[in-house]
């Protein structure tokens, strides 16, 4: 190894050699590329919010390139027949003839999206299909736990975000220690909370069932049994998303005035009312697009169920997203990514339908785009 | 930070003898730490007696210290342990002790680190990296968040959706294409492929989040700066970005937290040794035939350290920076 | 004014984008090998290859990448994808190979190399008489570690082990007897083929319902629950941690983590004097477990040709045929090798020669593609055995059921 822990001079320098001409070309080539815009909106076509295209640009090329473009490259996928003796097909460089007569179709994404649901053999619907390997990974199943996940982690997240906010919104000492100390879960690399965690539950060396045992209880195999499995992803997931709400539902116990509570007491009502008619009616405009971001991050968590329990045991702590990273890239990966990509896309539709739903319901994204 | 605190509750003292109520709950809550102390003498001094007997006496005293207390605990303690593995000596990695500082603490762990891997490049390239995202991720979401405070141009309503939407994209479902790209623009195994894909998945929420702040700066002040002769541009300038510098911190930190630990893109972009970032290099080190826990652990207190402090530091930004986008003023 | 500001960012973006292609440029001299095979033996490769490139004068140089399984594969078959990226090198078992070259990414090696040399257990990377890698070793074999410190005499049967570990546990209570990475099917596979089962039928056809499986499944389960002298929870990297500090006395294992063992920096507790092999004790039938066995193979992915593939060719066959090369690999890592003349002298290595009896009890493991449906569909219903959840017969069934599904695709 060069240098110190392999950094050497030329190590930096070569590094600096990518970024710093990334970042100052980036910066002027988007200043010339505005600036160009600009005229060309402006001058040449006279729209009236051409300062305003202009400004967006740069963001926009990000996302057309970086997003969008991948999000079509996957429903093209849900339209293939890409499959592990298939391969060759879609591949510029693979060996071998292609048997297939046509690359994309409708008949294909008929077929990748009914994988999804359906086991079918000879054209007959025989049952649930199989996302994984067993039975516990149909569909409906899946579905069912993630709802289960998604409702059980975000009650807790708030619940126990807003008593630790109600607290830290007394008058009390030491508050700014108290913070930064609540939030550490949130600033914790995520690689990293799920593998010490891993570690944690881990039923001999871990301090989870050292604590218990320390207390009379039974050690339990936290990461062997499926139910105990779950309650351990949950807990973490818990642990994890507490201080987002802390900081949320605070930032909005603070913003409103005193003189409510003042008048409200000046009528009589008593501290439950207060929380009741003044408290939660104000925190809504932050608890409405917290929760929404909440449920998507929730419902999309992958990392920590991949790496504390990759889905098992028995696939009996798998949500739909970690059924999906399974089933393209794990050990049950079976190398069929047109039904990887059709899975994918029914994933994201169903939170979608719920975040439509949910936001027009709760009417909590007005405040942001009408104001 | 402005603190709007609550009135005064009308505190309502039971005089008893003399004793306030606070009085008393001091008396019990004392009473309770020295059972634990009594406890942890008569066990072996088993020091968890004492401090199980401290916090209860607390709870009773002061019964928001207590919670706050033990739930800081509760956040910290993994952390903690993670140190606490990165001290223990190489025959003792698995140990069921749940001492702090370990017996036969030795930094044996981070010296292997240091010398057996290439430690500070992984370091190198995930701040090179980073850093780059955070810079180019604030300057393209400012700008782009600003127009969607002040115009009502075509489109402005679906594409806010749009942004929302970005979040909802599976995790992992994009790898593969992300990858293809960043393949035929030939920058695979170099980190600006991953800086430009990074960038990409920053932008959205950050100008989620300033665009929500931007909305709280009365328009009426840029309007003043350009009757007094600044152009759009340098009223944007001069007055809104400074105004907004608890949401731009936040931004900055949320950018650079996700591509400091960012690791299922990364994996598939960079597959060389010298363009590692520490993510790689230390999964690496517990890979399915190899498992090195007392150098992972090590690593990960030096990784996480720093970001730790870094966001406990702009911590109070998060409270302003966050909400107060969320909040009418 | 204007007109130089748009020049000087002109002149900042060019040479922005030129020091991509510098960047670009720097790779051409590198061979580029992604090895499942663990740090330990790439490192003794990685000197091979700097011995190889003295003896040639090549100026290319080697960059090896560790992968592991399911990684290595995923992360080919997307650059095959992408059409980029693919490495000149694949190093693993021969498992992934039959999965690789059904998506057409590995080049046939049978004009490439003069395959006669490798009479050993080249069949095992070979699809339809093809030959697709070439072995760098014989064995990737499980058998039966112990640490000599804690354990005297290998026990011969799963008696002698149960009663051994539990003496061991009673005389240290800090110590565990027994350990192994439980709910992997490829450590248990060798139950199966000790009570006469396997993965295919005489046909051809995948058969995980058979009694043996039950059988299996039922020992595994008995070892855990009845006996208690397996852990509640030990998967590879916990068993493999505890044996090398020497909290474990007796694990199973694989001959790729024998050099991991010998050395007393990364295995404090074991070292050569203290680690100690023998082959799977005897089950009550008599029989021994038969570990899966084949070799680690180095494949070359497409997309590799001209100057690139003459390298690779060269060095492939001089570390895998060349008798002192061989030789210098086979002690480095502590495997066998896989050509008929080199041998290792017992003398030279005892560990070697235990490794090599362990061996002979094995079977081979074919390089089929729908191998990996066994592997897939044993694993959740072999988990639900372990945690007393499912019967034997019931997990049989089910792992059978869940093969022709994933054959059927």
């Amino acid at each position: 190894m060069e240098g110190i822990s392999g950094l050497s001079g030329d190590v930096i320098l070569d590094t600096l050699g990518q970024i710093i001409p990334l970042v100052i070309g980036v910066i002027v080539g988007v200043v010339v590329l505005e600036f160009l815009l600009y005229n060309l909106l402006a001058k040449t076509f006279k729209l009236k919010n051409a300062l305003a295209y202009t400004l967006l640009a740069p963001a926009a090329i990000a996302i057309l390139a970086f997003m969008l473009y991948p999000l079509f490259f996957n429903v093209l996928l849900a339209f293939s027949d890409l499959k592990r003796d298939t391969f060759n097909c879609y591949s510029p460089i693979a060996l071998g003839e292609c048997e297939l007569d046509h690359l994309y179709g409708l008949d294909y994404a008929v077929e990748n999206f009914t994988d999804v649901f359906f086991r079918v053999r000879d054209g007959e619907i025989i049952g649930w299909g199989r996302l994984l390997r067993t039975a516990d990974s149909t569909f409906p199943v899946l579905l069912g736990r993630t709802i289960l996940w998604t409702v059980v982690n975000v009650i807790f997240h708030f619940s126990g975000g807003l008593a630790l906010a109600l607290i830290m919104n007394q008058k009390i000492r030491f508050k700014g220690i108290y913070r930064a100390l609540i939030v550490i879960p949130w600033a914790l690399p995520g690689v990293i909370t799920a593998l010490t965690w891993k570690q944690e539950f881990h039923a001999e060396y871990g301090f989870v069932n050292t604590l218990m045992q320390g207390i009379g209880l039974e050690p339990i195999s936290w990461l062997r049994d499926p139910v105990a499995a779950f309650v351990a992803v949950v807990f973490v997931n818990i642990w994890l998303g507490i201080p987002f709400y802390m900081v949320m539902l605070l930032g909005g116990l603070q913003s409103i005035s005193v003189e409510y509570y003042e008048a409200a007491q000046m009528d009589g009502a008593g501290a439950l009312e207060r929380f009741r008619f003044i408290t939660m009616p104000l925190l809504r405009p932050i608890l409405i697009p917290a929760v929404t971001l909440d449920v998507i991050w929730t419902f999309n968590k992958l990392d920590l169920i991949v790496i504390m329990t990759g889905g098992g045991p028995e696939e009996k702590t798998n949500i739909l997203v970690s059924a999906l990273y399974n089933a393209a890239f794990g050990t049950a990966a079976t190398q069929q990514l047109g039904f990887a990509a059709a899975f994918s896309i029914v994933i994201f539709f169903i939170l979608f339908l719920f975040a439509i739903v949910w936001i027009t319901s709760s009417g909590g994204l007005k405040e942001i785009y009408d104001r | 930070m402005s603190t709007i605190t609550q009135p005064k509750p009308t505190a309502v003292r039971r005089q008893q003898n003399g004793l306030t109520s606070q009085q008393i709950r001091a008396v019990i809550g004392a009473a309770i730490a020295v059972g634990g102390l009594v406890l942890m003498v008569a066990n072996q001094m088993n020091v968890a007696f004492l401090l199980v007997g401290l916090l209860l006496g607390l709870l009773v005293w002061k019964p928001f210290h207590g919670v706050l207390v033990a739930y800081s605990i509760i956040s910290v303690y993994p952390v903690l342990r993670i140190v606490s593995i990165s001290l223990r000596p190489s025959t003792g990695l698995l140990s069921r002790s749940l001492d702090i500082i370990p017996a036969g603490a030795s930094l044996q762990s981070y010296s292997n680190l240091f010398n057996e891997e290439p430690f500070l490049q992984w370091a190198w390239n995930s701040l090179s990296i980073t850093v780059a995202v955070s810079v180019i991720g604030v300057a393209v979401a400012a700008t782009g968040a600003y127009a969607f405070s002040r115009w009502r141009f075509f489109g402005r309503r679906p594409a806010l959706i749009f942004l929302l939407t970005t979040q909802m994209i599976p995790a992992g479902m994009l790898v593969i294409p992300i990858y293809v790209i960043v393949a035929q623009l030939g920058l695979t195994n170099q980190i600006i492929g991953l800086v430009l894909a990074y960038i990409s998945t920053a932008v959205p929420f950050s100008i989620w989040i300033l665009k929500g702040y931007y909305d709280t700066i009365p328009p009426d002040l840029e309007e003043a700066a350009m009757v007094d002769g600044c152009n759009r541009m340098e009223a944007f300038w001069r007055i809104i970005l400074p105004l907004s510098t608890p949401a731009l911190s936040i931004v900055f930190l949320f950018n650079f937290l996700g591509a400091w630990s960012e690791f299922i893109v990364a994996k598939v972009i960079l597959t060389a040794q010298s363009v590692m970032t520490w993510p790689l290099g230390l999964n690496q080190l517990i890979g399915t035939f190899q498992t090195d826990w007392g150098k992972y652990a090590a690593g990960s207190v030096l990784v996480t350290v720093p970001v730790l402090l870094l966001f406990m530091w702009q911590s109070k930004y998060l409270i302003s920076g966050l909400t107060l986008g969320s909040v009418k003023s | 004014m204007k007109y130089g500001k748009f020049v000087f960012a002109v002149v900042v973006v060019l040479l922005a984008l030129g020091s991509f292609g510098f960047a670009l440029a720097q790779d051409a001299e590198t061979l580029v090998m992604w090895s499942q095979d663990g740090d330990v033996n790439d490192a003794v490769l990685a000197a091979q290859f700097e011995v190889w490139k003295e003896t040639t004068g090549s100026t290319f140089s080697l960059e090896i990448v560790n992968k592991e399984t399911e990684v290595l594969r995923n992360d080919l078959q997307t650059a095959g994808l992408a059409g980029s990226g693919l490495p000149d090198m694949v190093l693993g078992p021969n498992d992934a190979i039959g999965v690789f070259v059904d998506s057409g990414l590995l080049q046939p090696l049978d004009n490439l190399f003069d395959l006669t040399k490798y009479p050993i257990n080249l069949g095992a990377a070979q699809v339809a008489g093809t030959t697709y890698g070439v072995p760098t070793n014989a064995g990737n074999h499980l058998m039966l570690m112990y640490n000599k410190s804690l354990v005297e005499k290998a026990p011969d049967t799963w008696e002698e082990l149960i009663a051994t570990a539990k003496a061991i546990e009673e005389a240290n209570p800090d110590v565990q007897g027994f350990a192994y990475n439980l709910n992997e099917p490829f450590w248990f596979l060798p139950f199966v083929h000790g009570f006469g089962g396997g993965t295919y039928d005489a046909d051809g056809n995948m058969v995980l319902d058979s009694q043996a499986w039950i059988d299996a499944y039922q020992f595994v389960q008995d070892l855990k629950f009845k006996e208690e002298i397996v852990p509640a929870e030990c998967d590879y990297a916990c068993a493999d941690g505890l044996f090398k500090e020497g909290s474990v006395a007796m694990i199973i294992n694989g001959d790729w983590a024998i050099a991991d063992y010998k050395n007393l920096e990364t295995s404090p507790a074991l070292g050569p004097d203290n680690l100690g092999l023998a082959p799977w004790p005897k089950l009550p039938n008599g029989e021994r477990p038969k570990p899966f066995t084949a070799g680690k193979f180095i494949s070359i992915p497409v997309g590799v040709e001209g100057e690139r593939l003459d390298a690779v060719v060269s060095f492939v066959t001089w570390l895998t045929t060349d008798p002192a090369a061989v030789t210098a690999y086979a002690l480095g890592t502590s495997r066998l090798p896989a050509i008929a003349e080199v041998t290792v002298d017992p003398a030279a290595d005892p560990l070697l020669a235990a490794s090599n009896e362990a061996l002979l009890t094995g079977v081979g493991m074919p390089a089929d593609p729908t191998l990996r449906c066994m592997w897939d569909s044993v694993r959740p219903n072999l988990e639900g055995v372990m945690s007393n959840s499912v019967t034997p017969a019931d997990a049989a069934a089910e792992a059978q059921i869940a093969a022709e599904e994933c054959i059927e695709g």
